[in-house]
């Protein structure tokens, strides 16, 4: 466990070095810098500012200051707001986000599990077929145009639900259902192919032989087991939240950091774009290790290592 | 002797694109207290679909019992409500399956897996039913019982993964164990471990046991009688001594003619059955066997044999023991037993 | 019993051709994927549903007398649909149309192209970490974890940010990160069937490396590899649509089924639907068929799932 530890631990400073250095390089690539665009500044002032935000040093000193900045997580400031540094920016954004990702991520699982397991209980049965077309449409279907549909249909025509706001519970109704559809469908998926497996597993029948009746034999030995795969698609579904709550912020004006995101990418606020994507880039990364290491946790089989057999 | 189970003229069937597989056909037998029936047969023969139906576990569909009676004690197996089976499966009847990998719930401790069924039938409290646990990991040899209890199927060896499995089907001291080829997925010497096993429990509980096997060592070894299973029918039953010195029916002689044996002159070469086992999909009138029998008649291939019986229990289904027919066997009386 | 019955206990003449005949229908593997496939409704739908929207969006144009970048400002600004204009028009007089056509167009071409390049690569490379094994492997593979790590839309976003836009920017930035899928897929693949009784009875014959690959291996893989490309497909595809929606996909004038949904978002709110339906409409068939024909692919080529 350890051993596994330290090596997954290792892979993910490097994933993160990657992405770092990629970064940088990148933000190096763009023709020009931050002070060389429209802005029509006097040269002296341009070199002022070069050298506040150390522009004018060796690409090599500017890479290690970039990369120690970095590990005390500033992320410098932004071209487009520039009394504002990213990191505050963040600040203000992420709580936002955060909120609005976590509500996704509770409906989809919930939903997702309940739906996934009742479609594997009935299976090939109309609850099955159902819940089947469900979440294909959901896969189907991304946010951004699912986001204008509830608006059109909840807000607009029925007047339920306010339109694009962010205040109250209400207000983040629809929001959350566009963004939790995906990963929704996905669970659903995901949870009733592994139950149908689990339950045509010899151990099953074994339980059903005890006399168990099918409360239990579902209960004890085929959710759990059925549930394991869906601690590792945990990581990636995260990943499909955050990146689709860039979109689905903006369609429904929620201050969070996806709209400040969508904001840099149409203003080519070139700092901002990397240090969003950086921030968001170690956020994923550390879930994704933080899942991998639930699982091995979980699942006895991999959590005790090579005892196997004699 | 007292009857424990009786099967009368059980028809299984599956219902698979196009038509029906007919896996058991008219199978009939009766297993009595405290002995050990074995079914012999190929992969296909239908001996696990009969056993799977004792306990009421045939897949549902495409699975379906179409005729018979299953007895046991009072009541018809065949009939019975889903709900009155989680009171026999475990408790009056175990099961032990085939291959112990993948027999046993991977996330789930083994202690856990056997104190189960004991909490549910006898409604017993954990400490109870860890007790009890132990007792039964001692009884089925396994050693450190208490330490055993607490870890995960694949922390143990084939050979006491089996010995789980067994523990499991033995939890509630049930009437009839029913064994599904439980040495076959084992090594040669843990098999031989585990059939002492099999006899000791036997001896210490009382129990009677279905030995579902293909392996006619394994029939020696355990067995009082034996059911000699072909195309979902018992083309022979009887005591295991008579079948062995004198089988009736084509198809045990070639069984018995195919076993290797350090008797044999070395050059004596084995002679295995031709053909290939039916194909229970829309089977054809007469005898499966006819086929790839060396005696086959006429009418093997247009009317099923019926049941004729040679000696007290020895019964074979075969169109050779009509009287008609051209003696082909030198004829041996079988032993008095 | 009479005479006449006498017949029946004759040794019979074996019929050694009828034992042998086989009673169900033969169908080979591939035959056998078909067979289920096509009893698969949804799967069927997605299948025709493809061809469909393949050909309106590549026929479509040819049969419009409009053209996509074609403004009408004066007279016909965001007419509803009519005869003239089946989908009616945008805020610059432009055919919906038209312009649904060339999204999909651009959709299917960019979804296919990079569904293509991700086989490709991820074939050959993981079809020699698995194949050559060992440290190979373990040096082929700690490279693909590390970039497995990467986010893909957020890579892909920051990509497009400093590449100049357009339709080969697109691939290119999709598949930068796309091919590990592919990779990782084929590698566990070959990994696995190596260790197979077949692969040593073959190498027991005397087939070499290339034979072993191209015969044995890549063959029996080729069920999990279909049913990846064919989902990686909508993938890209919503990765366009994603992209061009932020922005940051394929440029003005040139129409995007995600440049138009942004473009219509406002529409929510001044009611010209048709605007915003026939883009999204399009883009969730085209997603729905190929996830509903992956599924049923899936579900063909591993009959233990249908039970």
């Amino acid at each position: 466990m350890l051993k596994y530890f330290i090596k997954r631990f290792v892979q993910m400073i490097l994933t993160l070095w990657v992405i770092a250095t990629v970064t940088f390089f990148m933000m190096k690539a763009i023709p020009g810098d931050p002070f060389s665009d429209e802005r029509k500044l006097p040269a002296q002032v341009v070199a002022n500012l070069r050298a506040h935000y150390h522009l004018d040093d060796p690409v090599p000193v500017q890479y290690l200051n970039y990369m120690a900045n970095l590990l005390r997580f500033d992320f410098g400031p932004s071209i487009k707001y520039e009394t504002r540094s990213i990191n505050e920016m963040i600040a203000e954004g992420f709580p936002v986000s955060a909120q609005l990702g976590a509500q996704a991520l509770v409906c989809a699982v919930v939903a997702g599990l309940l739906l996934g397991i009742v479609a594997a209980l009935r299976h090939n049965r109309p609850v099955d077929y159902l819940a089947m077309v469900l979440a294909v449409l959901g896969i189907s279907i991304p946010g951004f145009v699912l986001g204008p549909l509830l608006q059109k249909v909840l807000g607009v025509e029925w007047e339920l639900l306010p339109v694009a706001t962010w205040d109250g519970f209400s207000s983040t109704i629809m929001p959350t259902l566009a963004l939790a559809a995906l990963p929704l469908a996905t669970i659903t998926r995901l949870i009733r192919s592994s139950m149908v497996e689990v339950l045509t597993q010899d151990y099953i029948r074994t339980a059903r032989a005890k006399g168990l009746p099918p409360f239990l034999v579902i209960s004890r030995h085929t959710l759990r087991n059925a549930i394991l795969p869906v601690v590792t698609i945990l990581g990636p579904l995260a990943v499909g939240i955050l990146t689709g709550s860039f979109v689905i912020e903006n369609i429904f004006s929620i201050p969070g950091i996806g709209k400040y995101f969508v904001e840099s990418i149409n203003n080519r606020d070139y700092p901002l774009i990397m240090g969003i994507t950086l921030f968001y880039s170690v956020l994923l990364v550390g879930v994704n290790f933080a899942v991998d290491l639930a699982y091995r946790w979980i699942d006895p089989r991999i959590g005790l290592g090579k005892r196997e057999g004699n | 002797m007292a009857k424990v189970l009786h099967v009368e003229d059980l028809h299984v069937s599956f219902q698979v694109a196009g038509g029906e597989v007919q896996a058991v056909r008219g199978v009939t037998f009766t297993l009595n207290k405290r002995e050990t029936l074995a079914i012999v047969g190929e992969s296909g023969s239908g001996k696990s679909v009969t056993a799977l139906s004792i306990l009421g576990l045939i897949p549902s569909p495409p699975g379906r019992i179409k005729q018979g009676k299953i007895r046991f004690g009072e009541r018809d197996l065949t009939r019975l409500p889903e709900k009155e089976w989680y009171r026999i499966r475990g408790s009056e009847i175990g099961m032990i399956f085939q291959d112990p990998m993948t027999s046993l719930n991977p996330t789930m401790t083994i202690g856990k897996q056997i104190m189960e069924g004991i909490r549910w039938h006898r409604r017993a409290g954990w400490c109870e039913a860890f007790q009890k646990a132990v007792e039964i990991l001692k009884l089925v040899g396994i050693p450190h019982p208490e330490k055993r209890m607490k870890q995960y199927p694949h922390e143990f060896s084939g050979g006491m993964r089996q010995r789980v499995v067994i523990a499991i089907a033995l939890a509630c001291f049930p009437k009839i164990l029913i064994a599904d080829e439980p040495t076959t997925a084992l090594d040669v010497t843990i098999q031989a471990q585990i059939l002492d096993l099999m006899k000791e429990i036997q001896r210490q509980t009382g129990t009677s046991i279905l030995m579902i096997t293909h392996d006619l060592g394994v029939v020696a070894e355990t067995a009082d009688r034996v059911a000699v299973m072909y195309g979902g029918q018992i083309v022979e039953i009887g005591w295991v001594h008579e079948i062995f010195a004198s089988p009736r029916h084509p198809y045990t002689r070639g069984l018995m003619g195919s076993i290797p044996c350090l008797d044999k002159a070395k050059d004596q070469a084995l002679e295995p059955i031709p053909g290939s086992p039916p194909d229970l999909f829309l089977p054809p009138p007469g005898c499966l066997f006819a086929d790839r029998c060396p005696y086959a008649m006429n009418v093997c291939y247009e009317e099923m044999p019926e049941t004729t019986h040679v000696s007290g229990f020895h019964q074979v289904r075969c169109w050779l023991e009509d009287p008609e027919a051209p003696p082909v066997f030198p004829k041996i009386l079988p032993e008095k037993s | 019993m009479e005479p006449t019955v006498r017949p029946r206990f004759q040794p019979a003449v074996h019929k050694s051709a009828v034992a042998e005949k086989i009673r169900r229908p033969q169908t080979t593997y591939w035959q056998n994927v078909w067979n289920r496939l096509r009893k698969n409704l949804l799967a069927l739908t997605g299948l025709i549903l493809i061809v469909v929207i393949a050909l309106i969006s590549f026929l479509g144009p040819m049969i419009s007398p409009y053209q996509y970048n074609e403004q009408d400002l004066e007279y016909g600004r965001n007419l509803p649909p009519s005869v003239e204009h089946w989908f009616g028009t945008d805020d610059l007089g432009r055919d919906v149309f038209v312009r649904v056509c060339e999204g999909g167009k651009i959709s299917l071409t960019i979804g296919l192209a990079a569904a293509l390049i991700d086989l490709c690569i991820g074939v050959i490379y993981g079809g020699i970490a698995g194949y050559r094994g060992g440290r190979t492997d373990e040096i082929m593979m700690r490279i693909v974890d590390v970039l497995w790590g990467l986010p893909y839309l957020l890579t892909v976003i920051l990509l497009m940010v400093i590449m100049p836009p357009g339709i080969t920017t697109i691939i290119l930035a999709l598949t930068v990160t796309g091919w590990l899928n592919m990779a990782r897929l084929v590698r566990g693949q070959i990994l696995q069937l190596k260790e197979q009784e077949f692969v040593l009875a073959a190498k027991t014959l005397g087939a070499g490396t290339g034979r072993l690959l191209f015969r044995h291996l890549l063959p029996n893989t080729s069920g999990p590899i279909l049913i990846m490309l064919t989902l990686t497909v909508p993938s890209a595809i919503f990765a366009e649509a994603f992209l061009s929606f932020l922005g940051l996909g394929v440029q003005a004038p040139i129409a995007s089924w995600g440049t138009m949904i942004n473009d219509a978002l406002i529409t929510v709110l001044s009611g010209e639907w048709w605007r915003l339906f026939f883009p999204a409409l399009f883009l969730c068939l085209t997603m729905l068929a190929f996830n509903a024909f992956g599924d049923g692919l899936r579900d063909a080529l591993d009959p233990k799932m249908r039970k």
